[in-house]
């Protein structure tokens, strides 16, 4: 077994707000969106696809640690939660936090995987996904 | 709407209607653009390579948009997706078919809403599960 690679520092970011982000839901971002996933139900021309919390809102590959981490990152995939919908013209904000560090051997060494919770609101502050994502780093 | 699925129209091991996706190099950039996730093992072979993957490989987070798609074009405009959990078990590969596929696990009614259980999944062209998935969704009643 590997020693830990979690540091002092990691551990006291848990719980903390990492970041947040704001999108504004534009006509633009959403025919972009549902063009690259190619999905053309009509639907999706007013209100939020679902998948778009799953997709474009969350982190997947992108994710920035204010800490070292190892240096190569997969997404392990996520788990969201749906309370409305998002509509066009909306204004959505992310509010990101690490709740979470596991470690494990695995087929590509030494794996640490990042549990994140975003919670996403809109402009009125009504809660309206909530999602873990998990960030394998190797 | 016509083809609107309703509640009643469901039984546990309904199969829910399959959606196949194509994912092409071209997506994959599409996608990288409108998600801003420019990692390159998505578009560039010889950095996934390095990374000690098979080739560049298809966003997990576009396998969820798949996955969400099956389900969303399933329920119809009047059902509602409300939890989905999504595992990356494994790789796929873009200029291979990524099947969607589900089944209904459960069907019962909370507090006046239809609440229906579904294991959801992609599946490549061996059979293999690479994002295996549960999700629960609501549909009216007729």
């Amino acid at each position: 077994m590997t020693e830990s690679v979690v540091t002092e520092e990691m551990k006291g970011w848990l719980n903390k707000e990492l970041n947040r982000v704001e999108f504004d839901i534009e006509k633009v971002l959403l025919r972009r969106y549902v063009e690259a996933i190619e999905d053309d139900n009509p639907r999706w021309k007013e209100i939020v696809p679902p998948n778009m919390f799953t997709a474009i809102f969350a982190e997947g590959g992108l994710v920035q640690y204010p800490f070292e981490t190892p240096p190569k990152l997969l997404d392990g995939g996520g788990e969201w939660e749906f309370f409305q919908e998002a509509r066009l013209g909306d204004t959505l904000t992310g509010v990101r936090k690490i709740v979470e560090y596991k470690e494990k051997e695995g087929k590509l060494g030494h794996m640490l995987f990042v549990i994140r919770q975003t919670e996403w609101t809109n402009q009125k502050g009504e809660l309206v996904a909530r999602n873990l994502s998990t960030s394998i780093l190797y | 709407m016509s083809n609107q699925l309703y509640f009643e129209d469901i039984e546990e091991g309904t199969e829910i209607t399959p959606l196949i996706k194509h994912p092409t190099p071209m997506q994959l950039v599409k996608f990288a653009g409108a998600s801003e996730d420019f990692n390159p093992i998505h578009y560039d072979k010889d950095k996934a390579l390095a990374d000690g993957l098979p080739g560049t490989i298809v966003h997990g987070r576009l396998k969820n948009a798949f996955l969400i798609q099956l389900l969303t074009d399933w329920i119809g405009d009047e059902g509602m997706l409300k939890k989905i959990a999504i595992q990356h078990r494994g790789m796929d590969l873009p200029e291979h078919p990524i099947a969607c596929k589900g089944t209904v696990v459960k069907k019962y009614v909370q507090i006046g809403e239809n609440f229906v259980d579904c294991e959801v999944w992609t599946e490549n062209e061996k059979g293999e599960k690479t994002a295996p998935a549960t999700a629960t969704v609501t549909l009216p009643s007729r």
